[in-house]
């Protein structure tokens, strides 16, 4: 059932390519024309972080989206590993903050202003009862108001 | 394709002149007949093609799926599959697999390897999608990750393998984000079904296996943090375009085919190494293995390949992490996480961040541990305790800790089977015991690869002569055994617990030899007072035994037991033990009898270990029947 599953995302992508190409990587996943991040934090996801065998290396037209392939990597990662990347945020730094900050797109020169930043943000970025898309929601937004790390870091490289 | 497959034999020869008119030319030539005839037997071949020898009728591959091969009788005969593959590969109107694509981009690898060893003259075929695929994969290495067994759950000491493709992306050492790489496995596609279906699928191969794709982050969630097992992490030498090469096979089998799962030997650890050994026919991963493979047995096998591993990296579970940091706090500043954890003391007082931190895996890793969240209310929340440590500011004040030592890497493990003999006295009489073991590891045992105090034993067949009066009789069947001893501390309160199926010989009974079906369970705790080296416990076993000469056709009784361990070296195990067994509801026997045990373990090699073994039996009242005995054996692991 499961390979059924690969193979219909894995030929529903082939034929989205086919027809238009800013379509892709994966189910309930569009792509905005405009990569800022403003727009990138109103999307959600359905994704699964079990990635389809045909879809996880980039199959059809991911490769031309990284910043789509990118977000959906973010935001999974951040749903497992939320309890990581709380601590390690604690911390302003840790290996699964690292992974984060990666995948937000942040040069690595730059990683260790990102995790002090959200460490510093830390009491409205993990609440009691706190979401790893919220989470994620705005940690995008605080980087985006950064006037360094807007500059730095980007989703779409 | 499809028609190839299922046509007659005749029909093929139709079929062949057919495509040999389409490909313009006979790429069948003299040479290619002659070259194919000697490749069809050299094991890059046999290996890329998942041939495994079958003693009753030869070769046989393991790939179940039809489409994998272009000759009919291409799953047992590796001579006529690379005619019909060379075939196949010429000829220009063919589309084959799921995604409908010509034989060479279905099969890029074996079309490559055939035409450099063939010397093929055929015209090469534009494969974008595969392209495409291939160019997002950006490899730098491969690791073969071993996720080891955990104390809790004995039945874990199977461990799991998985492959990780490492990406090339990595900026530095720091940065090395493995945990973004990806993780590929090979599983059984289950229905969700447990039970005799399951079973039965499982064993006779009613499931297809799969591979998925899942990022590693992803597994340490699973493994490191939520099960708290170590991953062990065997780097492979294999090159940039090897690693490649072994992903371009894995689009082979994906999108074309399907390998039946069978848990005891195609399982994960078996279809990974035959991935491997698909591309890297010089490294022999699969063979010399008896009925049942375990992934701890491929780690061995792997690693004892001449150059296949360059290094070994440990990824602590999230246990010993806690534990290990644990360590690292001074008397007052253990002081303060004991009265945090236990809520004696308010988060906001404490300005240690170590403490905090510390204090913050403490909690995870006690969350992790249990599902109902709500009993947590009286003790302080890891929130609390992080969004505190937040406000100090500053980077993380934890120490880098120590892996464990390689003696206790998993390839390093026993081996599974095991067959020994013990020459003995009993009673003043001499005895052989003769045993055979199926799996795997007993208490004894040296502990690499394995968790620690833990046992896992799965019918162990003993018999015994006795050589005064000529007799051999059946000693002993473990169906099976399971037990773990899991010390407690301030912070750690798991019991220590034990269960075991078996027909016994009980020395306390006067009708000795005669057997008795033993059940027994046990729960208990354990402690390591001193150090690591010294392990009591307390056990309140509860036994009951079955047979017809047990006067009402059975026995009940609970008991108390006291032991310890000692480990002077980690080669060399003690277990001094004391038990008091109760036998109620009767009459016809002592109320109760006395065992008392001493055992010593002395490792030897994976393959080998020697034992010293006493066994005194004492009954409550002179009518029952003393015991006493002592030997030394000697064991084979293989």
């Amino acid at each position: 059932m499961k390979f059924f599953t690969m193979l219909v995302i894995t030929v529903a992508a082939l034929t989205a390519n086919a027809d238009d190409s800013s379509t892709g990587c994966g189910l309930g996943w569009k792509v905005t024309k405009s990569y800022t991040f403003s727009a990138t934090t109103t999307r959600g996801t359905t994704n699964s972080y079990t990635t389809p065998f045909g879809m996880t290396f980039g199959t059809a037209g991911c490769q031309k989206h990284t910043i789509a392939q990118k977000e959906v990597q973010l935001r999974n990662f951040a749903r497992i590993s939320y309890d990581s990347i709380s601590i390690d945020a604690s911390m302003g730094g840790g290996e699964h903050l690292a992974a984060m900050t990666e995948l937000l797109g942040c040069d690595a020169s730059v990683r260790g202003h990102v995790g002090l930043k959200i460490q510093s943000q830390y009491q409205q970025l993990f609440p009691a009862q706190g979401s790893s898309d919220k989470m994620v929601d705005q940690v995008i937004s605080i980087i985006g108001s950064d006037s360094q790390l807007s500059r730095t870091c980007q989703l779409d490289t | 394709m499809f028609v190839l497959m299922r046509a007659p034999k005749k029909w093929l020869i139709v079929y062949g002149l057919l495509f040999w008119s389409l490909a313009r030319a006979d790429v069948l030539t003299h040479e290619v007949r002659l070259d194919a005839a000697r490749l069809s037997q050299q094991s890059s071949w046999l290996k890329l093609m998942h041939y495994s020898k079958n003693l009753l009728y030869g070769f046989e591959s393991r790939v179940d799926g039809p489409e994998y091969f272009f000759a009919r009788d291409g799953k047992t005969n590796p001579q006529t599959e690379i005619l019909a593959s060379v075939e196949a590969f010429a000829n220009s109107n063919l589309k084959i697999g799921r995604l409908s694509l010509h034989p060479q981009c279905a099969f890029p690898y074996r079309y490559r390897f055939l035409k450099k060893k063939l010397n093929l003259q055929i015209a090469d075929i534009p494969c974008p999608d595969f392209k495409r695929w291939l160019s997002g994969v950006q490899p730098k290495s491969a690791t073969v990750v071993y996720a080891s067994g955990y104390a809790n759950n004995p039945i874990s000491v199977f461990g799991h393998l998985f492959l990780r493709i490492n990406s090339e992306k990595k900026e530095s050492e720091f940065e090395a984000n493995e945990l973004l790489d990806q993780g590929i496995g090979f599983e059984a596609v289950a229905d969700g079904t447990f039970g005799f279906r399951f079973a039965m699928n499982a064993t006779f191969g009613g499931y297809s296996g799969q591979f998925s794709v899942v990022p590693y982050y992803a597994k340490v969630q699973e493994y490191s943090n939520l099960e708290s097992r170590d991953l062990w992490e065997y780097h492979l030498s294999l090159s940039k375009t090897e690693v490649l090469d072994l992903m371009t096979h894995l689009w082979e089998l994906e999108t074309n085919t399907y390998l039946n799962y069978f848990f005891a030997d195609e399982n994960c650890a078996f279809q990974l190494m035959a991935l491997i050994e698909a591309i890297k026919p010089e490294w022999n991963l699969t063979e010399g293995f008896s009925f049942y493979v375990m992934p701890s047995q491929s780690i061995r096998v792997l690693a004892e390949q001449p150059g296949a591993v360059q290094k070994v990296t440990q990824r602590l579970s999230l246990h010993k992490r806690m534990t290990g940091q644990l360590t690292k706090l001074d008397v007052a500043q253990r002081e303060q996480f004991n009265q945090l954890v236990k809520s004696e003391l308010d988060v906001s007082k404490i300005q240690d961040k170590q403490v905090l931190e510390v204090a913050s895996l403490f909690l995870s890793y006690k969350n992790h541990g249990r599902k109902d969240q709500n009993d947590s209310l009286k003790e302080v929340s890891v929130t609390e305790v992080l969004r505190h440590r937040a406000t100090l500011g500053g980077l993380s004040t934890l120490s880098t800790l120590s892996t464990d030592p390689d003696w206790s890497r998993p390839d390093r493990a026993h081996l599974p089977f095991r067959a020994g003999v013990l020459a003995g006295v009993a009673e003043s009489k001499s005895f052989f015991d003769i045993h055979y073991k199926v799996s795997l590891h007993d208490i004894l045992n040296f502990q690499a690869g394995y968790a620690r105090y833990s046992r896992f034993d799965f019918l162990n067949i003993k018999a015994r002569i006795e050589t005064e009066n000529r007799k051999i009789f059946l000693k002993e069947i473990d169906f099976l055994k399971m037990e773990t001893y899991l010390p407690i501390s301030t912070f750690e309160t798991e019991p220590s617990w034990r269960v075991g199926f078996s027909l016994a010989t009980p020395e306390d009974l006067n009708c000795y030899p005669c057997r008795e079906f033993v059940v027994e369970g046990a729960l208990g705790a354990a402690l390591e007072p001193w150090n690591k080296q010294i392990l009591l416990y307390i056990m309140a076993p509860l036994r009951a035994g079955f047979a017809d000469h047990l006067g009402s056709g059975y026995r009940l009784g609970p008991a108390i037991e006291v032991g310890a361990f000692f480990e002077a070296a980690e080669i060399y195990r003690t277990q001094i033990s004391a038990k008091l067994q109760s036998d109620l509801f009767q009459d016809i026997r002592p109320n109760s009898v006395a065992i008392f045990e001493v055992n010593q373990s002395y490792f030897i090699s994976p393959r080998w270990d020697a034992r010293w073994l006493t066994k005194f039996v004492v009954p409550s009242e002179s009518f029952g029947r003393r015991h006493s005995e002592t030997g030394l054996q000697l064991n084979y692991y293989f």
